[in-house]
């Protein structure tokens, strides 16, 4: 007889099939009391919503300034401001002397008038330098380092010992207040995550709270079910599921919120990278970043809701009755 | 079908509610407890419903041991009774056909499973045609019908009833009874707290008498 094992795959069918049943019965049924009490349902959501959108800002601004200190880290540029009285002939001079020195790539001369023509389209000053008799500004000569002197200390002891040159009036390099600006973002992140801890635990007490009051409004519910012969699962179903959607509703409208402050926010940026290089431009987050938090929302939902059901069926069996 | 073995009972912070209770009930029959109010006739209902635990002795449902059994079990063996309340105990944010329908949703049968015999239960205690009413809507009498059939639409071999007719005038209570003889004789055992005496001389296959706890 081999009844046994289509006997065993019937059992499990059924199985399945109870319990699929259960969780689009719980999935449905839960999201129709949400829809009965729609005022109180989108405050809730609201508030988990703002909650989430704090955290989440951050980790974009940070994950942006992250990006950008990247991306400026790529131009180790080192700019020598030359003596306004050096004159073209004493800085070709001076380009041949960089051009000789084993840290050097490349060197480009950006003469008074090649820098005027900069400084009007960048600055938006190009009227107040019309009304001045004389061009003011400097000759300027830009230096590339080679990639072995690409180090903070290394260049520093290039930039010290050039600063000493005569006709260089300073030295300018931009490494400095990078290397500042990434000792600031690490302290940064690490203050992002606490806040995104702290924010959300406040998300999953407003989840637990409101589940524990829904569990208040079906007391009797709960208890007639359990008469019946619900077990724990059964009765915390419809919670985890409301829980779920707390956190899917919640999840879904603080990533809209933080999209919206994106588009907002992207044209002064953008505005603002063109006065430099035009490279950079705001980036908002990757699928894979938003389904990751959406999920953790979603997750944070859940685990409110079980852990208010679980501690009111304890106290069911623990408090005399 | 269900056996007290000298259970004892006493609740947090009161004094022995039940002595040295022994009694069984066997399939097929329809016994009443009787006793004065505070006998403890609820107690011993709840204690074959698996709502409290004996603090002395065993009780036996179906042969199987279930004083202190785990508590992961309970919900398993309360689908193979059916309970009956004095207030009928009724969800009234649902429908009729939701109440009855309840238990089978609990115990996982299919949608087309839990229409048939939700149908079947309403029409067995005379209420076809009231799927879509409220609770509140309908008299005490039709509420109780609807809590019966809540506690046979499983099909359970044994239902626990505790004053299932004590709000409800005594024509009411008979035809209630009535319903029950006919269920007991297709083959479904009760066990009924009831102090009306009338009914229970005249309702009773057996009786099982309490006095302050003990059986008299
Ligand atoms: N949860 C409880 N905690 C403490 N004492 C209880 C509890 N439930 C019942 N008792 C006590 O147990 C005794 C028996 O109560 P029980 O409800 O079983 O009586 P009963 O026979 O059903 O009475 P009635 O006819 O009034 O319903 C009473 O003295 C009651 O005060
Ligand atoms: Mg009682």
């Amino acid at each position: 007889m081999s009844t046994g094992r289509p006997g065993a795959v019937a059992r499990l069918k059924r199985w399945v099939g109870v319990w699929l049943r259960l969780q689009g019965h719980a999935l449905f049924s839960s999201l129709g009391r949400l829809w009965r009490t729609p005022w109180m349902t989108l405050v809730t959501v609201l508030v988990i919503a703002v909650t989430l959108v704090l955290p989440l800002a951050f980790y974009l601004v940070l994950e942006n300034l992250h990006a950008l200190s990247e991306h400026l880290e790529n131009h180790w540029r080192v700019s020598l401001y030359l003596e306004p009285e050096v004159d073209r002939k004493k800085a070709g001079e001076l380009l041949r002397k960089l051009k000789g020195d084993r840290a050097v790539a490349e060197v480009r001369l950006i003469d008074k008038e090649t820098g005027l023509a900069q400084f009007r389209r960048y600055s938006g000053f190009g009227d107040v330098l019309q009304a001045l008799p004389d061009n003011p500004l400097p000759i300027v000569i830009e230096v590339l380092p080679r990639r072995a002197w690409e180090d903070p200390e290394k260049l520093a002891s290039l930039v010290e010992r050039w600063q000493r040159w005569k006709g260089v009036d300073f030295v300018q390099w931009d490494m400095r207040w990078l290397q500042r600006l990434k000792g600031w973002l690490d302290l940064a992140e690490r203050g992002a995550m606490l806040l995104g801890v702290i924010l959300g635990s406040a998300a999953l007490l407003v989840v637990g709270n409101t589940v524990r009051l829904e569990i208040e409004d079906r007391r009797r519910e709960i208890e007639v079910m359990l008469l019946l012969g619900a077990t724990d699962r059964f009765v915390r179903r419809p919670f985890l599921y409301l829980g779920f959607w707390y956190g899917c509703i919640g999840g879904g409208l603080a990533w809209l919120l933080v999209y919206g402050l994106y588009l907002g926010l992207r044209p002064q940026v953008d505005r603002l990278a063109g006065l430099y290089d035009g490279l950079y431009h705001l980036r908002f987050a990757t699928p894979g970043e938003i389904a990751i938090f959406w999920g953790w929302a979603v997750l944070l939902g859940m685990a409110a809701a079980w852990l208010v059901v679980s501690r009111y069926l304890w106290s069911l069996r623990h408090s005399p009755a | 079908m269900l056996r007290f073995e000298r259970v004892g009972k006493r609740y947090p912070g009161s004094g022995e509610v039940l002595r040295e209770v022994s009694f069984a009930v066997e399939r097929g029959q329809m016994v009443f407890i009787t006793g004065h109010s505070g006998a403890g006739k609820s107690t011993v209902l709840r204690l074959a419903a698996l709502i409290e635990r004996p603090s002395r002795g065993d009780i036996l449902l179906a042969g199987k041991r279930v004083g202190r059994i785990s508590a992961h079990a309970i919900p398993f063996l309360r689908r193979r009774l059916g309970l009956i309340f004095q207030d009928y105990r009724l969800l009234h944010d649902r429908s009729v056909f939701d109440n009855v329908a309840l238990p089978l949703l609990i115990a996982g049968y299919g949608p087309e499973e839990i229409e048939r015999r939700t149908r079947a239960a309403l029409h067995k205690v005379g209420l076809a045609g009231f799927e879509r009413r409220y609770p509140i809507t309908l008299s005490g009498g039709e509420q109780q019908r609807v809590g019966i059939a809540r506690a046979i639409a499983t099909r359970p071999p044994l239902i626990l009833a505790d004053e299932p007719t004590g709000n409800l005038d005594p024509d009411l209570s008979v035809e209630i009874m009535e319903m029950f003889r006919d269920f007991n004789r297709i083959g479904i055992t009760f066990l009924i707290a009831s102090h009306d005496q009338g009914l229970v001389s005249r309702f009773a296959d057996r009786v099982i008498r309490l006095e302050r706890g003990r059986l008299v």
